[in-house]
């Protein structure tokens, strides 16, 4: 098994693309998953398995998200204040906004559910397990939240 | 995929940035752990007793919580759970229930914020740690919205709820003493803590899957009781778990009450310094001169844009945090999440000796939580029995701060009642009346009496 430095270079940036749409912002997406690491690190030479690791690493951040829902840093988040790579048109930058603005109302479970579901693309029974809530649960709030994204604008053009 | 969500998934992935992860990424993990390790799950506290002194004492803030200095028993548990499995992300997976009860915390003290924020002008005070239990203990027998309602409130759901509210209540254990053993004139220096639940029905039976969980997570006894003794046993059981600081029960019994969940609480503790006066005048902005104690305390100071706070150490896990809003806020306007910012900053702050002043209290309060707590839907307690609602939600409390130390007690009642059928007609029988048992099938008359005066015989 290679060290927890090349498992986080390979599968980092998907984590962290997951994190930035939990939060909305670069810095408190890299602080997200910072925080999951650490509360994770004991964890990769027990599992001794890239795979489960980045499973419980993955539970462990979405959870930290939902249960530090009222950090006051993470609530006064600027959608795309700073968002690295920033190479869009201005259709994307604008879509971006409208999405964001979009996924800022909704509940911080849900949001999660949205993320993990069709960012991440972890199917339902996955989804449920690392939420800790029903797949009935998970599949209502992807309802909601699909009906609430689906209300902005710029996403009717999609 | 759901081919229907493939426009949404479409359009998270396009605005969701690819993403480079930066140096040293690992490392600061690293650190971050060694640092949390050495504060020792400090952060995780739970509000058992907060308070808000607003009209009367409208510039303090001041909060009670039990704090996880040391590892809490659940962590522990956790830990060494830990040690024998290395699952995954499972739902008990250790460091997920770790993270439950803190979640749990924090939406207990949202919600007795909320609570404070929603009672009204004047003092306010209420027991967190206590009115979240009766919200856990009702969470068993909702349905539909108003379970999903309840959720929301305590921040969990399911069995993951009910085990972190659990074990929230299991970790104040080591603390347990009978309430009569408890001195609330001359707090103990070890700190001493009472918690106790029940379940009383009231002519008529629980549902057995409600009374089931309530005793396997919250160790719940249930009484029966009938109408006519309702009140009695209620008062009884208030006065006796709150040391006799709250004399009777807030319910009133009325004839669609069917079911009372009780919780109390008790608590009292010496100040690990204790103050040195107790008979400083104090000018208190608003109000003039009030009794204040006053002494060179060890203590941790933190302050914030709009507040400075102090943690008054009972032992090396209890605690009571003095919030202390600047100069113009009023102490209600403080948010959940300045609560918890300045629970965070006084966990690492290191101690100082700090020379403190701060008014001696007496409060008390009763506060109507279906009227605190709008937001909170008990419409639907089905679970509890068929058409069950909450008719009412009390919460008393006592908070007395003194140089010695702090004495507290508060107990939380919901009265559960039955679905009342509306009367469309009323109909009094108060003078004299013809009385007849008959056979509706037959016309037949059974029995037929003219009544002119029920108080005689014949």
């Amino acid at each position: 098994m290679p060290d927890i430095e090349s498992f986080v270079e390979a599968r980092g940036g998907d984590l962290l693309r997951a994190a930035w749409t939990l939060t909305g912002d670069a810095h408190h997406a890299e602080d997200l998953l910072q925080t999951a690491l650490a509360k994770s690190l004991g964890a990769y030479d027990r599992l001794a398995n890239d795979h489960k690791f980045e499973a419980y690493l993955r539970t462990t951040m979405y959870r930290t998200y939902i249960s530090w829902w009222r950090r006051r840093s993470w609530r006064s988040e600027t959608p795309s204040e700073y968002v690295p790579e920033v190479r869009g048109s201005e259709a994307t930058v604008e879509l971006r906004l409208d999405v964001m603005r979009a996924l800022e109302t909704l509940p911080r479970m849900q949001r999660a559910v949205m993320t993990m579901r069709y960012v991440e693309d972890r199917p339902v029974a996955e989804v449920a397990e690392a939420l800790g809530i029903s797949e009935g649960t998970v599949k209502k709030y992807a309802h909601r939240g699909c009906a609430t994204l689906r209300g902005s604008a710029h996403l009717q053009e999609v | 995929m759901i081919d229907e969500d493939r426009d949404v998934a479409e359009a998270l992935k396009k605005v969701a940035p690819q993403m480079v992860v930066p140096r040293g990424l690992v490392a600061g993990a690293r650190k971050r752990r060694s640092r949390s390790r050495a504060v020792a799950g400090s952060v995780a506290g739970v509000g058992a007793m907060a308070v808000a002194v607003g009209f009367a004492l409208p510039a303090m803030v001041s909060a009670i919580g039990p704090l996880f200095a040391g590892q809490s028993s659940s962590q522990q548990a956790a830990s060494q759970a830990d040690e024998r499995d290395g699952s995954a992300a499972g739902g008990a997976n250790p460091a997920l229930v770790a993270q439950g009860t803190e979640t749990a915390a924090a939406a207990s003290e949202a919600l007795g914020w909320a609570a404070i924020q929603g009672a009204g002008p004047g003092n306010q005070v209420v027991s967190p740690s206590s009115l979240a239990l009766s919200l856990a203990m009702a969470a068993e027998g909702a349905e539909g919205a108003s379970e999903a309602s309840i959720d929301e409130a305590l921040g969990l759901v399911g069995d993951a709820r009910s085990g972190a509210y659990s074990d929230l209540r299991r970790s104040l254990t080591g603390y347990e003493t009978s309430p009569d053993r408890i001195d609330l004139v001359d707090p103990p220096v070890t700190p001493a803590l009472h918690l106790a639940n029940r379940l009383v029905t009231i002519d008529r039976e629980a549902e057995a899957p409600f009374v089931e969980r309530l005793a396997r997570w919250f160790d719940v006894p249930v009484v029966a009781t009938t109408q006519g003794e309702a009140k009695a046993v209620l008062d009884a059981w208030v006065n006796e778990n709150s040391g006799g600081l709250i004399e009777e029960s807030a319910i009133e019994v009325v004839p669609e009450l069917k079911v009372v969940t009780q919780d109390a609480l008790l608590f009292s503790a010496a100040w690990a310094t204790p103050f040195e006066r107790d008979d400083l005048a104090l000018d208190f902005d608003g109000v003039g001169k009030v009794d204040a104690l006053q002494g060179i305390v060890p203590a941790r100071y933190a302050e914030g844009d709009r507040w400075t706070a102090i943690r008054l150490p009972y032992d090396d896990r209890l605690a009571a945090d003095v919030i202390l809003p600047k100069p113009g806020v009023a102490p209600t306007a403080l948010t959940e999440a300045e609560l918890a910012e300045a629970g965070a900053a006084l966990a690492t702050a290191p101690v100082e000796q700090v020379d403190t002043t701060m008014p001696v209290l007496d409060l008390r309060s009763k506060m109507d939580l279906l009227k605190a707590l709008p937001q909170i839907d008990l419409n639907d307690l089905g679970g509890i029995f068929d058409g069950a609602f909450a008719g009412q939600w009390w919460q008393q409390s006592v908070l007395q701060v003194s140089a010695k130390g702090t004495v507290g007690a508060a107990v939380t009642e919901m009265g559960v009642y039955e679905s009342a059928v509306l009367a469309e007609r009323s109909f009094v029988a108060d003078r004299g009346y013809v009385f007849r048992v008959v056979d509706t099938s037959t016309s037949w008359p059974l029995f037929l009496a003219s009544v002119v005066d029920p108080s005689a015989a014949g």
